[in-house]
């Protein structure tokens, strides 16, 4: 037991740090390294809770995560590159067409 | 059965002369300009029509006798004012007036205007006018005339400023248009009145049994105020001697025959409404009004604006004759002065237009409405003469013209009214009497300048072509008594037809009359024939001390004048600049309220929602970092409730 709380804290501080890079980050393609880092931390959860349990479940379902992950990954780099080319920048901050105009 | 079809006929007869004036209009208004020359003869031509099925229903009503027809108009909770037509012998014979003055008014046109580039808007304006005024002549509600009054006042603006390239024109229009807006409030207070005690604006119908008399007499006063505006009255007449700046044969056929008239003949449609304040009100104004037309002809130069003063003087004329207790001679008499002093304008219109010929042809330039630069037309224009002298004497009131009848049942009708025993009603007479001595001066005046006396300038004059000779003519026969009743001393037959009442002929007041005519000429040949033109003065009367009068008149006239200015600057001055003092301290307590108190309050309101806003606003700002971090706060205070 003691070795899978180690774990946990590891899946814990993945997961903050890739929240800490996905909100202190500049540019978008760290943002979606963080993001990554979020998900592997989930990934690591999921192995981790498929060693207390019988079957092969949660394994299987890391991998799934694992796949749309580079999917995700793809889209997001397709989106950063589209925004690139549209605004010529790739930091978030110099873009706000959401916010309205006034 | 054969009561519904002859009515249904009638009102499709009504429909018809109310519908082919507005469909000349609308013609006009939409054919191109290539075509432009069309445009005066198929609107001659339709209101030719008009005037024709105008006689057949005429005839019609004088047998079938009154018709009305109606329909709901507007219906503001369980009030509905109807829209309608109501058609009597009295009625129709004005019906028949204004379109037999429209229609010679459109020929003498097509000739009078042939070198006008606004044909087409001339034209049309002609037709819309004509349909106003006959829509106000039938129209049997009160706000239906009201719409037509506002429809005929707006025709006259433009045809007044038709001329639009002078600025005389503009300004005169925009002077006519702004004197009935006063008289229009007043007649809307006076309609608002009615509506409010009665509900009902139906003329027929309309009784003063429901109505507080104070505010029936206020009611009264209101309408005639814009009585006083459209009829040129004495306080407000100035606009139609400026009027005059539009073409002649407008203002024969609206600022003298028809739309100045329309005043007077609401007067006599609401006669019954008026309580006895307001006919002493009426009166007096009338007669002043009368009195100063008659001494404005009598100084001016300008041939069309003496034509002006005298329509001034013959409206009040009319009014006084309503207020007096003469409204059946006062309506016979607006019936007459349409016809004579159309056909005064419209040769006064044959003369300009004739000097005018010669003079651009000789290549002279003199005022050609000056009476002084002309004269000797006599030889030269001698049908113009004819029909100048046949409507003159009808306006002087001579034997044998229609003048002379309607201004003999007035002054019977008068005489009757202001008893034997003195009171205020005997100035009013001698003021009736004193006008229909000075009107024949005036026109004898006329007559000696423009025909009579030798001419100033030797010139070669070309008699007017007979497309206008002939509307002259046909308005002088009208004048003729012959036309209008077969006895020319007596009061009777065609008017005993047209009026319920009339009363018997007072032998001594048509010989004084007669008397006062003729004496009134002979006075005037006196003056002006012995006065040539070497004289600056043009009043000059050695003989009768006439002179020393209007000089003392005119002194106590400036002293009076002095007098008034005094009042007005001292009195009425102070008294302004007190009230608009005392309204200014009161606009800035009210400025200060305002800005303070009540604009607080809503600032207040606004700043704190502003402030509000800004607070959520700020969270939307833009960044997708910022978004996310807010979602997830979000999320944790979720998560925390969730667990706590």
């Amino acid at each position: 037991m003691p070795e899978h709380n180690l774990l946990f804290f590891l899946g814990a501080f993945l997961f903050s740090s890739g929240l800490y890079i996905v909100f202190t980050k500049k540019n978008a393609i760290m943002i979606l390294l963080g993001i990554e880092l979020m998900l592997n931390a989930a990934n690591l959860n999921l192995v981790i809770f498929n060693q207390l349990t019988t079957g092969y479940d949660g394994q299987f379902f890391a991998l799934f995560v694992i796949v749309v992950a580079v999917c995700e990954a793809a889209v997001g780099l397709a989106l950063i590159f589209r925004i690139y080319h549209y605004f010529h920048t790739s930091v978030p901050d110099q873009f706000s067409d959401l916010k309205e105009i006034n | 059965m054969t009561e519904t079809i002859s009515s249904s006929f009638s009102l499709w007869l009504a429909f018809c002369v109310l519908g082919i004036p507005l469909l000349s209009a609308l013609i006009c208004f939409i054919i191109s300009d290539k075509v432009a020359w069309l445009a005066p003869l198929f609107s001659s031509l339709l209101i030719m029509t008009s005037t024709i099925i105008a006689i057949i229903l005429f005839f019609q009503i004088t047998k079938t006798g009154t018709f009305s027809y109606s329909w709901p108009w507007i219906s503001i909770s369980q009030k509905t004012i109807h829209a309608g037509i109501l058609l009597d012998s009295k009625i129709m014979i004005m019906v028949l007036v204004v379109n037999l003055v429209s229609l010679v008014v459109h020929l003498f046109s097509i000739s009078y205007m042939a070198e006008d580039n606004a044909l087409v808007r001339y034209f049309g304006m002609l037709g819309f006018f004509t349909f106003a005024m006959i829509g106000l002549v039938m129209s049997s509600n009160l706000l239906v005339l009201f719409c037509f009054w506002e429809l005929v006042g707006f025709s006259s603006y433009r045809l007044i400023g038709h001329w639009h390239e002078k600025p005389e024109a503009v300004n005169a229009a925009t002077k006519a248009f702004i004197i009935n807006r006063v008289g229009d409030l007043g007649f809307l207070i006076g309609l608002m009145i009615l509506w409010s005690y009665s509900s009902n604006l139906d003329i027929t119908e309309l009784t003063p049994n429901y109505i507080p008399s104070g505010w029936l007499t206020a009611a009264g006063a209101c309408i005639f105020i814009g009585v006083i505006s459209k009829s040129a009255q004495f306080p407000l007449f100035n606009w139609l001697p400026d009027a005059m700046e539009g073409p002649t044969p407008v203002s024969a056929l609206i600022h003298a025959a028809t739309m100045v008239a329309a005043g007077v003949y609401v007067l006599i449609r609401i006669e019954n409404l008026f309580t006895t304040e307001v006919f002493v009100v009426i009166s007096i104004v009338g007669v002043i009004t009368a009195i100063a037309g008659a001494m404005g002809a009598l100084f001016q130069y300008d041939i069309k604006k003496i034509l002006a003063y005298s329509t001034i003087s013959q409206l009040g004329y009319m009014v006084m004759a309503v207020g007096s207790g003469a409204a059946e001679g006062g309506y016979l008499h607006l019936l007459h002065h349409a016809f004579f002093k159309a056909g005064l304008f419209l040769a006064a219109g044959a003369i300009i237009h004739a000097m005018y010929q010669s003079y651009h042809h000789h290549e002279v330039k003199i005022d050609v409405q000056d009476i002084r630069n002309l004269g000797g037309l006599r030889k030269k224009l001698p049908i113009t003469f004819l029909s100048f002298i046949i409507c003159g004497a009808a306006l002087a009131g001579i034997p044998f013209t229609s003048g002379f009848v309607s201004k003999e049942l007035i002054l019977t009708q008068m005489a009757q009214w202001s008893g034997i025993a003195f009171s205020w009603k005997w100035f009013i007479l001698i003021g009736a009497w004193m006008v229909s001595f000075v009107t024949p001066i005036y026109i004898f005046r006329m007559i000696w300048f423009l025909f009579l006396k030798d001419a100033k300038h030797q010139l070669e004059i070309i008699e007017v072509p007979l497309i206008m000779r002939i509307p002259m003519l046909v308005l002088s026969l009208c004048s003729l008594a012959l036309f209008v009743t077969f006895a020319p001393f007596h009061i009777s037959s065609m008017i005993n037809f047209l009026l319920a009442t009339f009363p018997a002929m007072n032998l001594s007041i048509t010989i004084l009359s007669t008397l006062m005519v003729v004496i009134s000429l002979i006075s005037a040949y006196f003056i002006y024939s012995k006065n040539d033109l070497h004289h600056a003065r043009e009043f000059l009367f050695p003989h009768f001390y006439l002179d020393w009068i209007y000089d003392q008149t005119l002194i106590i006239a400036n002293v009076w004048a002095e007098f008034v200015h005094k009042i007005d600057r001292k009195v009425i001055d102070k008294l302004i600049h007190g009230i608009t003092y005392f309204q200014v301290t009161v606009a800035h307590l009210v400025g200060w309220t305002d800005r303070f108190l009540v604009d607080g309050l809503v600032n207040g309101v606004a700043y704190s929602a502003k402030g509000i806003g800004t607070i959520t606003r700020s969270l939307a700002n833009g960044k997708i970092q910022s978004y996310l971090l807010w979602t997830l706060a979000g999320l944790l205070i979720f998560i925390l409730w969730v667990l706590s």
